[in-house]
Order: C-alpha cells, then structure tokens, then sequence
C-alpha cells in the first residue's frame, strides 16, 4: 500500500496557485471597471475550477483555468480597444506561473517524493524560461505596435506563424519509444 | 527506455495553440504575448529534454529461499548516466512477498557516474516459487515535461517455504515394516524396547537372558524385545477444491500440514510418500532422508488446485505409490466427492487410514439470511455424517481448524483408536 504524502507538501504550490490566479483575475477585471462585473465571472469560475482541479490533482483542469482568465483578458482587451497593452507579458509570465505552480501541486500529492534537489533546478529553468518569455513577448508587442497595418498578409504570415510553431512543438513533444 | 510527454506539455501547447490564434482572430497582439512565456518554457523543456542512456540495474536478493513471515532484503545498484537526478524504482508486486516499508515505489536522488544502492526490505507472506518480475524504472527530464520508463528483468525467483507445523509426537501406525527405524515395532524381535517374558529355547542367546527372573523361577528366562523399524507414510492432499477468504485459503493449510507432518516423519527416519490428488496428479514415491525431505517441499510449493470435471479415482494412482502398509494421512477439506470416494476405496482396500480433515468454515463468507443458515447447518449435518461413515469404515476424521495446532488434531486420532481398541475388547 502506498504512503499518503503530508499534505504541507501540496498545500503550499496549490494555495500560492489559487491565490495568484485569483489576484491575476481580479487585477484583470479591476483594470476595467465599467465591465468589472462581467469580467469577473469568467476570472471567478477559472479560480474556482483551479481549486478543484489541484484538489482532485486534474491537470486538464489547470489549462482550462488558464484559458479562462486569459479569455478574461482578451475579453477586457479587446473592449478597451486603442494601442497595445505593455501589461500583456506580465499576465502572460502570471498565467505561466499559476500553471506551473498548479502542476507542482498535483505532482507533490503523488505518493511518491519529489526530490528537493531537483526542484529547484526546475524552478531555475523555469524563472529563466518565464524571463525569455517576456523578452520575447515585449519584442513581439513593440514589432505590433510599429507595424502600420494588419491585413490579409499579415494574418496569413500570422496563421502561417502558428501553424510553424504549434507543428513544430507538437512534432518535438511526440511519444518516443527506442530499445534502452 | 519509452519517452512520455506528460500532460503537462500538452496542455501547454494547447494553451499556447489557442492564445495565438486569439491574437490572430482578434488582431490583438497582446494575446500572443500571452502565449509568449508558454512557448519559451516548451521551447527550453525541448532543447533539454535528451532521452537519457539506460539505467544499469544490478540486483541481489538475500536470501533467496526463506521461511513463511521471514524478511528479505532486495539490494539493487543503480549505475545511470549524467543528467539523470532522480528516479523512481517501482518495484513489481509479488502475491507471496509484501513490502516491509509498505512502499512499491521509491523515489531515489542520484549522483553523476557514482553507483546508488538501494535497499527495499520485503517480507514473504506466502509460501510458493515467486519469481520476482520486471523492474520499473522512470526518470523525468529537467521540466517534467517527458517521463522516460525503462524496465529491467529481475530474473530472480524466492523461494518461499510453508511455515511448518511443529509436531513432537507422531502417530503411531498400525503397522512397521522390515527397515529399521525409530518406531517401536508392535510385534517383537531384536530391539531395546523390553516386551515380554518367556523360557527360554533352544537358539536364544545367552545375553538375552533375564538372570533375575530366572534366578526367582528356579529356570531359565529371556526377555523379549519390540524391534525399531520405521513405517512408510503417504501424504494424501486433496488439491481438487479450496476455499479462500482474506485469512488464507484451505490448501494454505494442507501444504503447511503436509510440510509439517513430512518434516517430523523424516526426522524419525520414516519413508515418505506424497501424492497430490487434483485436477492434475502428482505424486512423489516413498523416501527418507534429507534429499527427499528438499523434494517433498518443493513438491508442496508446487501443489496447485487444479480445477476439473473429469471423475478420478483411486486407480488412476500408480500402485507403486501406495505401499502395502503403509499410513496414509490424507489432508482434505472434504468438499469434493472424487476425494471422499477415493479415501473409502482406500480403507475398503485395507490400507490404515487417517483423514486430517481442513475445515473450510472460517474461510466461508458468512450466512446473510434465515435460509441460507439453514442451508449452512444442513450441509454440516451431511458432514457429520460424512465423518461418521468414514469411522464406520474404520478410518478416523479429525478436524483441523487454523489455529489449532496439527499436534493436537494427531492426539485426537490416537485417543480414537485407543477407543476403538478397547471397544472391539
């Protein structure tokens, strides 16, 4: 029979990802009042459903609690409307970081240990990865920002863009099985 | 070793997917940004996420035959190659071995280059040749973005003993045969065991002479000894039916009964037979020694209950196997009626006959209705009857309960035949 792990070892990652969910949300739906209370609804079911996915250690769970809160923003964005957000990297560096956070948890609750050691290179990787991730966001922002049109080229270069990504990332994350 | 994405990089991707595509329906820049920081972290979990060399294992199990509830020790040596800073060792689940630590799975630091041992502590709770199983191994990539499993045949087989019932007094058989042994024989011949007196004859030896009771009869007297000679028993075990519940099972307690009993008759320098009379048959000829004492237990850890419909009988056990003579205990649980006939067709051919009966009552689940109470004293009542037909046949059935020891059920059998004895006057 396996070991039930002390809670202190999930309750901490699972608490700290509630709460910075739950600040990104409300930051989120404060910034634009007049819509606050629409704003909030979204924000309000992506905390709620976090705090159930770590509970019930549901990863699917925390990638939909992202979407929402980023479906929260793109919500507020686009009703504000005007010039770029220079906000943008940061949520996204937030979202980044209640996700992690949240897989941290569900891991922890395993019955198995996770090792200290390599947590905390993970941690490493991940603050370095996050800080490249707003490098390129702000890069991203201010080629938007200088650029004087968006039309059919564009979006094609754009959908061309993701396509390249998404294929490319999904072709590295493929199974992999090879005789050890 | 089998690379895994974990969910979490799907996840991530589908996140980052459906940002980017927002920025692109919306025309919001901002939305990319937010997909930004995803794809930078699957980007660098990627670049870092090498499938790592194969993990050498090496194992050792000490010792690797052991008596029921002894421990174990599983020492394994983990060689792994550079970068790999944990591992999780799952160690397969054996029916007859528990984890002292109560842990399958292990989640070991490793150092570069510098060998990891790992000790497990196990426990055989079962008797049976337990053949260790496969390994598993998983490691994870610097981001736990890709598990990578690996296994490792153990190849090792335990050998797990039944724990043997003690047994200081042994039946006594109704009959000895010619070999010498550690029985006192019931007819008399060389011995030491005085007997009897008579006058003495022509051809007795001098020394056999009683000089005091001669001296008081005026005439010559000898004594007369009980020779030692040994017997040849047969381990009759009833592998056609079992019951089993949480606390173990009947044939865990025939093949410790069986063990027991073989154990003390060998000890007494008696031949011992074994025959398994299931679904499939088995048998092991009469033999004595310590050599036949290791064949008799592995015979017992390989006794399995066999099931089957075919109808068997008593012929189609090898004549050889059944000595003129000798005793046969059978252990049986009696719920199968090929066992209960081929016993009687043993006694109706003279054979001396002693039936260790497993009782299957404390493995039964309990009775959930007035009915099925009933049903329950009415199959005892057939029992009892049962028992009764087997001592009208001259063969006695003692019940054996878990718990009670083997010993104990023996005096019972002795305490019969004294009875029987005095009966028949």
């Amino acid at each position: 029979m396996a070991a039930t792990p002390a809670p202190s070892r999930w309750v901490i990652p699972a608490t700290a990802s509630t709460a910075a969910a739950a600040a990104l949300a409300g930051v989120i739906a404060i910034r634009d009042a007049d819509i606050a209370g629409p704003l909030a609804i979204p924000g309000v079911i992506a905390v709620l459903l976090l705090a159930a996915a770590v509970l019930m250690r549901w990863t699917n769970g925390i990638a939909v609690a992202v979407v929402l809160i980023g479906l929260e923003y793109a919500v507020a964005t686009v009703q504000r409307g005007g010039g770029v957000d220079a906000a943008a990297p940061l949520v996204g560096a937030g979202l980044l970081v209640v996700a992690e956070l949240g897989h941290v948890a569900c891991e922890r609750a395993e019955p198995h240990a996770l090792i200290r050691g390599v947590e905390t290179r993970r941690w490493m990787i991940v603050a370095a990865a996050t800080a490249g991730g707003i490098a390129l966001a702000v890069i991203a922002l201010a080629v938007a920002q200088n650029t004087a049109s968006f039309g059919f080229g564009e979006l094609a270069a754009g959908a061309l863009a993701v396509v390249t990504v998404v294929g490319l990332l999904t072709w590295l994350a493929r199974d992999v099985r090879d005789r050890g | 070793m089998t690379r895994t994405a974990a969910p979490r990089l799907t996840s991530y991707l589908a996140i980052a997917a459906l940002f980017l595509l927002g920025g692109l329906a919306t025309g919001r820049p901002e939305l990319v940004a937010l997909a930004t920081p995803f794809i930078a972290l699957l980007v660098v979990g990627l670049i870092l996420a090498r499938s790592p060399r194969p993990i050498e294992i090496g194992m050792k199990l000490t010792p690797d035959s052991v008596v029921e509830g002894e421990p174990l020790e599983l020492t394994v040596d983990l060689t792994t190659s550079p970068g790999i800073r944990a591992l999780e060792l799952a160690v397969p689940a054996v029916r007859g071995l528990d984890f002292a630590s109560g842990e399958p799975m292990l989640a070991v630091t490793l150092d570069d280059r510098v060998p990891r041992h790992v000790s497990i502590q196990l426990r055989a709770v079962h008797w049976g040749v337990h053949a260790l199983g496969k390994m598993r191994t998983r490691t994870y990539d610097a981001l736990h973005l890709f598990r990578f499993d690996g296994e490792a045949d153990t190849g090792m087989v335990v050998r797990v003993y039944p724990r043997a019932e003690t047994m200081r007094t042994l039946l006594r058989p109704r009959r000895t045969l010619a070999l010498t042994g550690n029985r006192v024989a019931r007819h008399k011949g060389d011995g030491i065991e005085f007997a009897d007196l008579r006058p003495y004859g022509p051809g007795d030896r001098v020394r056999s002479i009683n000089w005091r009771a001669s001296a008081r009869r005026g005439q010559l007297w000898v004594n007369e000894r009980h020779p030692e000679r040994n017997v040849d028993v047969v381990l009759f075990l009833d592998t056609f039916a079992d019951a089993e519940s949480d606390a173990g099972s009947v044939l865990d307690e025939t093949i410790r009964g069986g063990a027991g009993l073989a154990a003390a008759w060998l000890g007494a320098r008696d031949r011992v037979g074994l025959v398994s009379f299931g679904g499939i048959l088995e048998w092991l000829e009469a033999g004595s020694g310590v050599r036949h004492a290791y064949r008799i237990v592995d015979a017992l850890l390989r006794t399995r209950v066999v099931f089957s419909y075919a109808w068997k009988d008593i012929d189609v056990i090898p004549s050889r196997l059944l000595p003129p003579g000798a005793l046969i205990v059978a252990l049986s649980p009696m719920l199968d009626d090929r066992v209960i006939a081929a016993l009687l067709d043993l006694r109706a051919r003279g054979f001396d006959l002693v039936v260790v009966e497993i009782a299957p009552e404390p493995f039964l689940p309990p009775t959930r209705s007035e009915t099925e109470s009933l049903a329950r004293r009415l199959w005892k009542l057939q029992r009892e009857a049962l028992r009764y037909r087997y001592a009208r046949a001259g063969a006695p059935v003692v019940t054996w309960t878990t718990g009670t020891p083997l010993e104990v059920v023996m005096t019972e059998v002795e305490a019969w035949r004294r009875h029987q004895h005095l009966r028949a006057g």
